[in-house]
């Protein structure tokens, strides 16, 4: 009896897979890229991070254990850059998220004429390349009277070299990002804001209310679910951070602008004798600490949402 | 009377502010133009004076822009070529058929959707060097399109959304699953196709961390973003010819965006309406 009903349910499970064939068979080539693309290197990264492992053999062969982690918490350059990542998510985003916000709040006004067309103008930083954009703000902030110091001079603040000091560098590649990207968050908040009926912005235009407490009663209260998706999408993004500082500082002057990615760059592919499992072992953490973000914004976007 | 003069303060000031949010560009490109003895005097001056063309016969011809300029084509092309092959394929079946697997599938696919490519990149690197893909174009394209979960799950939303009568329909006219699917359903998806086409190929325009380290050895094979920065630890007295590099790569992608804009601002909004 038993052995007839495993059967039936073997034959089930055979007839839906048949049933689905054209299914799998259109599903087969996404998997085999997200395979080796994205699945298989998180696993190898989590292997490689317990080995001890110059990348000149195939693969890594001198086991470790935990020993590359327990380094990494002791080294001091990954602090820095664990410091200097967590400083240019924390200022990057309280700049840009409010500043998007404020221009986007002025642009989804229905009565403002040429909108999309001011809109379209704010996005264009974001559709250039950051190694591209490093270059030219290097250009711009020059020390060698550039237009910035020109300008710093002529309104007699003297000359700085924003990327040449260690006090300086990290909040040049802050601001630069702040504008280059602020389009995209503008993008956002004007998605969210005319999610707001109108009839809200009515009944307050009916009590007399102004400009800014039409904002910060009515606009950012509706706006709430919508902060705070945009604030994780800011937050995640911009721990990724990593072109822009290749492009601008490479990391220096003196460590100054050293990030988690540029860290485990360093370590895998930008000396002569590679550290593939101690940069593995950074990027595992990394990887981690970018994770617990996403999942964090995966439950409250559901949240909000239902 | 007091709105209208309102409303042309907000013209002045919004004006203003793009005059010093665009400056950068505007500014590179008339640097472009000018002489390195210009340049060097520095300041925000920004007519040329005397007006050349050199930098970008430089930038263009001795710099390789060119080959640059011709390899970010064919590696963006390539990568969006995939990316609506996968995406359009696994969109579908996911979005219209209840296979046993599928809740498992977009579970890992969403899961992994904001790892980080700096935690990837080491075993990418490796895989490439090992099935001998390393410094090939189709190598770099195939390692790009670790970023296709958002297209699967762009693709799959548009499907689910569409009325099962197509299905019926298909089946009454005899077409069997590839045939109801390439002329039904895929040119169904045009809106899909034109935003994950334009996401896609700006994202691979700006691509550099997956080019950079795929052209350690062949220099050939640079994209501009890469080539760009190579140029400035080559060529690091030349702004000149740096300033006109950096037009080359810009502006023509700012001409992609402003006439594919709504595609393009419709799939950066999805992420927040949902």
């Amino acid at each position: 009896m038993i052995k007839t009903n495993e059967n039936k349910r073997f034959d089930n499970f055979k007839n839906s897979i048949y049933k689905y064939r054209w299914s799998y068979i259109f599903l087969l080539p996404t998997l085999i890229v997200y395979g080796m693309f994205i699945l298989w290197p998180i696993l190898a990264s989590v292997y490689y991070s317990f080995f001890q492992w110059d990348g000149f053999s195939a693969w890594p062969n001198y086991w470790i254990g935990l020993r590359n982690y327990i380094d990494i918490l002791n080294d001091k350059y990954f602090w820095n850059a664990f410091g200097n990542t967590l400083k240019y998510v924390f200022w990057q985003n309280l700049i840009k998220l409010p500043l998007s916000l404020f221009i986007a709040w002025v642009l989804n006004n229905p009565k403002l004429k040429g909108s999309n067309f001011y809109r379209a103008l704010f996005f264009l930083p974001v559709v250039s390349s950051t190694a591209i954009i490093g270059v030219v703000m290097t250009f711009m902030l020059a020390p060698w009277n550039g237009p910035v110091n020109a300008l710093l001079n002529t309104v007699g603040l003297g000359t700085i070299d924003f990327l040449g000091k260690a006090s300086t560098a990290l909040w040049a590649v802050i601001f630069v990002e702040v504008w280059h990207m602020s389009g995209q968050y503008i993008i956002y908040w004007l998605a969210g804001l005319q999610g707001i009926p109108s009839e809200l912005y009515e009944a307050a235009e009916v009590d007399g209310a102004n400009g800014w407490q039409t904002f910060s009663k009515i606009t950012v209260p509706a706006l709430k679910p919508i902060i705070i998706i945009v604030t994780l999408l800011g937050i995640v993004n911009s721990l990724k951070v990593f072109d822009i500082v290749v492009a601008m500082t490479g990391g220096g002057p003196s460590f100054s602008t050293e990030v988690v990615t540029t860290f485990i760059y360093g370590h895998a592919f930008g000396t002569s004798i590679a550290k593939i499992g101690y940069a593995s072992a950074a990027a595992v953490l990394f990887g981690l600490i970018v994770m617990s973000f996403g999942i964090i914004q995966f439950f409250i976007v559901k949240r909000v949402r239902d | 009377m007091r709105n209208d003069k309102i409303r042309y303060l907000v013209h002045i000031l919004l004006i203003t502010t793009i005059i010093i949010w665009l400056f950068p560009f505007v500014w590179i490109l008339s640097t472009a133009f000018k002489t390195s003895a210009q340049m060097w005097q520095g300041g925000i001056d920004l007519i040329p004076d005397p007006v050349i063309l050199e930098n970008f016969v430089t930038a263009w011809n001795s710099a390789n822009f060119s080959s640059y300029f011709l390899n970010t084509i064919i590696y963006a092309a390539g990568t969006v070529f995939i990316a609506i092959f996968l995406g359009s394929t696994s969109g579908y079946v996911i979005g219209r058929f209840p296979f046993p697997g599928k809740r498992l599938v977009v579970t890992a696919m969403i899961a992994t959707l904001v790892v980080p490519q700096a935690t990837t990149i080491i075993p990418i690197f490796n895989l490439m060097k090992s099935i001998g893909l390393l410094n090939t174009r189709i190598g770099m394209i195939l390692a790009s399109s670790g970023g296709l979960v958002v297209n699967v799950l762009l693709f799959s939303g548009f499907f689910q959304g569409l009325p099962s009568e197509l299905e019926d329909a298909g089946k009454i006219d005899g077409c069997n699953f590839l045939q109801q699917f390439f002329y039904i359903m895929f040119p169904l998806s045009k809106p899909i196709i034109a935003t994950v086409t334009i996401l896609t190929f700006i994202n691979a325009w700006k691509a550099f961390l997956i080019p950079l380290v795929f052209t350690f050895d062949r220099a050939e094979l640079r994209t501009l973003g890469v080539g760009m920065y190579a140029f400035v630890g080559e060529h690091a007295t030349n702004w000149t010819g740096m300033a006109a590099a950096a037009s080359i790569s810009i502006i023509p992608m700012m001409i992609v965006f402003l006439v594919f804009q709504s595609y393009f601002i419709e799939g950066l909004a999805g992420a927040v309406k949902g």
